[in-house]
This record gives C-alpha cells, sequence and structure tokens, in this order.
C-alpha cells in the first residue's frame, strides 16, 4: 500500500512542544491509517527557547516505517522542512506594527528619491534637457518646462507601469516585481537555514 | 513652431518612461525592500512600500524641476538624512551581495568563523569613510 505524503517548507509552531506528524504534513491514506500516522510523535522541542529546527522528509519517512513496515511512503512536497518554534504564541502588536511600516515606507521614500535626484545630478540631466531645447528652439533656458514636466510624467508612469499598481489600484493580478523578488528571496533564506541547520546537526 | 515643441514633449515623456524602467527597476531588483520587509515581517506591505517608491521618485523629480521649499527645520533634516544614510547603506551592501562579493572572499581566503566581525568591520568602515568623507576632507568647503 502506498501513502503519500506532502510537506510545505516551513511551519510555524507556537507552544507545543511534541511535534507530531500531522503538524508538519498532510498524508493521504485510509482514514483509520492516517489518523494513526499523524497522531505519530516525530520530534520533541528540548527547551522553550524560540528556535528553528530541520527535519528532512527521511525523519518522518523513518518513523512511519517503524510502526507501520508494510506501507510505501511517496513524498510529494518539500526534502527539508523547517519547524519554527515559539515558546508561547506570537502576539503582532498593532502599533509596533504600524511604527515599523510607517518607518520603512518613509525610508523608501527617501531613498527612492535620493536615488532619482543623485541619478539626475550624475547624469546632468538639467543640462541635457537645457541642450536638447536649445537644439530645438534656439534659446537656452534656464528651466524647459516644455521637457521636464512630460519627463516626470513618463517616468510617473514608467514606474507605475513597471511596479503594475498605484495605491489599492491594481492594474492585473498578477504579483508586483517586489512581492515576485520577496518569495525568491524567502526560498533562498529557507533554503540556506536548511543548510546551516543540517550543518550544526552533523557537528553535533 | 508648435512641432518642435511637440518633440520635446516626446523625447521628455520618453525619457522619463525609460529612465523609471532603469531606476527603479534596480531599487526594485537589488533586493532592499524583501530584505526590509523580512527583517520586519511586514511583506504583506510591500505593494505600500511599492508605492513609497513610487511617490519618492516623483518628489525627487519635481524638486530638480520647480525648486520648491519645505521648510520644516533641522529636525526633518536629521531624521531624513538618517533614512537616506540606511536606505544608502543598505543599497551598497546589497549591490554587493548581489554580485556575491561575501561568499567569494571568505571562500578565497578561507574564513569560517568571524564572518559577523568582517560585516561589522564593513560597517564601522563604511561609517568611519563617510565622516571622514563629510567632516576631515571637508569636501564641501
Amino acid at each position: 500500500m502506498v501513502i503519500y505524503i506532502n510537506s510545505k517548507t516551513k511551519y510555524l509552531i507556537e507552544g507545543k512542544r511534541q511535534i507530531r506528524i500531522q503538524d508538519v504534513a498532510d498524508v493521504i491514506a485510509p482514514p483509520q491509517l492516517k489518523n494513526k500516522i499523524e497522531q505519530l510523535k516525530l520530534l520533541d522541542i528540548p527547551e522553550e527557547k524560540k528556535r528553528t529546527y530541520v527535519i528532512s522528509i527521511m525523519d518522518i519517512i523513518k518513523k512511519v516505517k517503524e510502526s507501520f513496515s508494510d506501507v510505501d511512503i511517496s513524498n510529494i512536497g518539500a526534502e527539508n522542512v523547517l519547524i519554527e518554534y515559539h515558546p508561547e504564541r506570537v502576539k503582532v502588536s498593532k502599533l509596533w506594527l504600524g511604527i515599523k511600516i510607517v518607518f520603512i515606507g518613509l525610508t523608501v521614500f527617501a531613498g527612492s528619491a535620493i536615488t532619482i535626484m543623485t541619478f539626475h545630478t550624475d547624469v546632468g540631466i538639467s543640462e541635457t534637457f537645457q541642450d536638447i531645447y536649445e537644439i530645438l528652439m534656439g534659446t537656452r533656458i534656464e528651466d524647459p518646462y516644455l521637457i521636464e514636466i512630460p519627463y516626470s510624467i513618463g517616468l510617473f508612469l514608467g514606474i507605475v507601469i513597471f511596479f503594475n499598481h498605484f495605491f489599492s489600484k491594481r492594474f492585473s493580478e498578477d504579483p508586483t516585481p517586489i512581492e515576485v523578488e520577496m518569495v525568491t528571496y524567502q526560498k533562498d533564506v529557507e533554503e540556506s537555514m536548511v543548510a546551516f541547520l543540517n550543518e550544526e546537526k552533523e557537528g553535533d | 513652431m508648435w512641432w518642435k515643441g511637440l518633440i520635446l514633449i516626446l523625447i521628455g515623456f520618453g525619457a522619463g518612461g525609460i529612465v523609471a524602467g532603469g531606476v527603479f527597476g534596480f531599487i526594485a531588483g537589488i533586493g532592499i525592500i524583501p530584505t526590509m520587509a523580512n527583517k520586519t515581517k511586514t511583506s504583506h506591505y510591500i505593494p505600500l512600500y511599492e508605492d513609497c517608491i513610487t511617490a519618492g521618485g516623483v518628489f525627487g523629480t519635481l524638486s530638480m524641476i520647480f525648486h520648491f521649499q519645505i521648510p520644516l527645520g533641522s529636525i526633518a533634516v536629521v531624521i531624513s538624512a538618517l533614512l537616506i544614510g540606511i536606505f544608502v547603506g543598505t543599497l551598497a551592501v546589497s549591490l554587493a551581495e548581489v554580485i556575491d562579493v561575501f561568499p567569494v572572499m571568505t571562500e578565497r581566503v578561507s574564513i569560517k568563523q568571524g564572518v559577523a566581525i568582517l560585516l561589522l568591520s564593513i560597517a564601522l568602515g563604511k561609517l568611519i569613510g563617510s565622516l571622514a568623507h563629510f567632516l576631515v576632507l571637508g569636501v564641501n568647503q
């Protein structure tokens, strides 16, 4: 008989120290067997401390095989599972969250402004605009609005099209570029975490 | 000559779009925002941060054109300077990270421990370098 197990790469465990298979995997099997397998104990968190543990899918297979030697296990999920253990429920204070968001928002705003300003200074965009204006109009003026204002509008539209949304208004259902970047980043972090924890485990 | 004006408008508009793609594609791709969002566990608010980037970009561009003033005083200067510093510092390190400077260097000189000290040294080096640039060398005088 074949049973299927599917795990995500990361699970958040709050408060409980006995990790059973049901906490870190989905099992497809006949109902009774499924129930028994899900209740198998996989790991005891050794201490009441916020820490991340890694278990390999091999650990799960071994555990199941110990009790049910006649089942074949097919893994269709992750190979390594991260368990982020918190001794207590993670409470997110609204105020603290708000402070963080405002802080990052302001940093990003200021950073973005300084980036575009230094870029403009770096490439001498004002002089270039004056040059272009002079070429076409025959006179040189301090602020050629005729080119600067369309430039600003073009810049704004360029960013909005690139990010694919402005304020809550989304133009399509695709995730935004940074959301895509975020997924890649989290995957990288999880992968390194697994490698790091496994190395630590072998060191013991 | 109206068509010359039209050409200017087109050049300006096109330049804006292209620069936006380059500069803001760079900000989005360099990985500063994911790092910050991950550190603060606010990855659900990334669209908001993107709006902040948009607003900052437009603000920076308009300041070039209209030379407006927002006299908020020296405290505002200090705060915005701090924020800009955080952003540029993150940018500089992200840039080094993207081209794998740290993995390559630590591998070459086979450092196993003390990467934290290495990173702290880089940060302190940047701090001292920045202070030396502005205070000791007096580049602005």
